[in-house]
This record gives structure tokens, C-alpha cells and sequence, in this order.
């Protein structure tokens, strides 16, 4: 969560800031004092970096801070990769994760189920699978749900 | 954390009614609430997400509660669901 926070505080200022400096080329221009001819072309640069922080990090984040505020978060089971674990990243297949290692401890090759952010990838909380494995054991759910759940895995499985 | 799992047995399942309320029962709690239907987790507290996992009838849903209320929370929900009406 902590991490999170900065990084949208960080997002914001870093877009705003080169909104500020985007605004002054553009008035720059537009009262033609330009020292180096090529600086005409500025606004079009800092154009397209601002718009590339604006819709890959600050926007996903600013739209994930409703999720946050209504503790609804996108739920997947998977596997840590092999070397899948970065500085406060987690690599797999299909995405990379961010995480506060201090908050959530992960290891390689365990299977977790993960809580996040949806649009910005932050884990939130992760539990080990063999800890909900044995807490579903433990109050004896029937091997009927078990099963069921088993044969749509099989079957979701044989789909793909 | 606590578990439990119920069998759906309303004729029509865990239509968009029945999700909303079953999601308004679950923010009413502090736990975290995960439900898994059709081999899938989804946040009780997410509408769109209990939707999606079309439980059908005679469907057994797993219910995961953490947190403060966990116990409270998981009856609640058990009980909602086991009396289901369309």
C-alpha cells in the first residue's frame, strides 16, 4: 500500500512537472523566443512523454486508487517463476507485479494466490495455496466440492 | 482464516440480484472475503467479478474469510447463500 502511494505521488509530480515545462515551451513558441531553432520542436518531445506517463503509469494508478478505497481487487492463483523475483517486482508470464517486499514475502517456485491492483499491478496480499489447501481440509469440506472443483479445473484445462 | 464451502441451490443461480446483495453482505464486514466458484477466485466485494463467475445451480461455491470479523462474516454469508430464493 505504502508503495503504492509513492509511486502515484511520484507519477503525479513527475507528470505535472513536465506538464509545466510543456506549457512554457509552448508559450515559448507561440511568442517566438526560441534561442536554438530545433527547440520549436520541444513541445512536440515533452508531448510525447507526457503523454506516455500519463496513460502507463499515472492514469492505471489513479484509477486503481477506487479499487484500494473499495478493497476490490483482481484475484489469480500463480507460480513464482524461477528467478521471477525482482527488486519489489514479480515477473511472470503474463504480467510484472509490484510488491513491498518488507509487507508480502514471496518464494520461488511456491504457488501463491495474489491479490492486486488491476490496472497497476500492485500485490496487495498474497497466501500460499498449501495454507488454503489445509485450512479447507481442516473444516472438512467434502471431497464432493474438492472434486467439483477439480473436474472444472480439468475441464477449463482440456478447453484451452 | 476461516473456510466453508455451500452448494447454490436457487433455480437460477447466483444471478446479478442475488450478487449484490450477497456483495453489500460482505463489505458490511471487515474480513477479506474470497469466494471461489468455477475454479476461480473472486473478491465477494466485487459485483462485476460475481457476475462473471456465472455460479449455477446446485454450483458449490468455497468461501475464504480473513480478518477481524472472519467467523461472523463467514456465517453470514453461508447462511445467505444456503437461503437463496429467486
Amino acid at each position: 500500500m505504502v508503495l503504492f502511494f509513492w509511486s502515484l505521488i511520484l507519477c503525479i509530480l513527475m507528470t505535472g512537472i513536465i506538464l509545466i515545462f510543456l506549457i512554457q515551451a509552448l508559450r515559448v513558441n507561440r511568442e517566438r523566443k526560441n534561442r536554438h531553432p530545433i527547440s520549436f520542436l520541444l513541445p512536440v518531445a515533452l508531448t510525447i512523454v507526457f503523454l506516455y506517463l500519463s496513460i502507463n503509469l499515472t492514469i492505471p494508478r489513479f484509477l486503481d486508487l477506487v479499487n484500494l478505497l473499495s478493497k476490490t481487487y483482481s484475484i489469480e492463483e500463480i507460480e513464482v517463476p524461477e528467478n521471477g523475483l525482482g527488486w519489489n517486482t514479480l515477473l511472470t508470464a503474463d504480467h510484472r507485479y509490484f510488491y513491498n517486499q518488507w509487507e508480502i514475502e514471496l518464494e520461488d517456485g511456491k504457488k501463491y494466490r495474489i491479490e492486486y491492483t488491476p490496472r497497476s499491478y500492485y500485490l496487495v496480499r498474497a497466501t500460499l495455496v498449501e495454507t488454503l489447501e489445509v485450512s479447507t481440509r481442516a473444516i472438512g469440506i467434502s471431497n464432493e466440492t474438492t472434486e467439483s472443483i477439480a473436474t472444472e479445473e480439468s475441464i477449463a484445462q482440456e478447453n484451452e | 482464516m476461516v473456510v466453508a464451502s455451500v452448494r447454490v441451490l436457487n433455480p437460477a443461480g447466483l444471478h446479478a440480484r442475488l450478487a449484490s446483495l450477497l456483495c453489500a453482505r460482505a463489505k458490511a464486514f471487515q474480513a477479506n472475503i474470497v469466494i471461489r466458484a468455477s475454479g476461480y477466485y473472486i473478491s465477494a466485494r466485487n459485483i462485476l467479478d460475481m457476475m462473471a463467475a456465472n455460479v449455477r445451480c446446485g454450483e458449490v461455491i468455497v468461501i475464504h474469510c480473513d480478518g477481524q470479523d472472519e467467523a461472523n462474516a463467514l456465517l453470514a454469508l453461508c447462511e445467505f447463500i444456503a437461503n437463496l430464493s429467486e
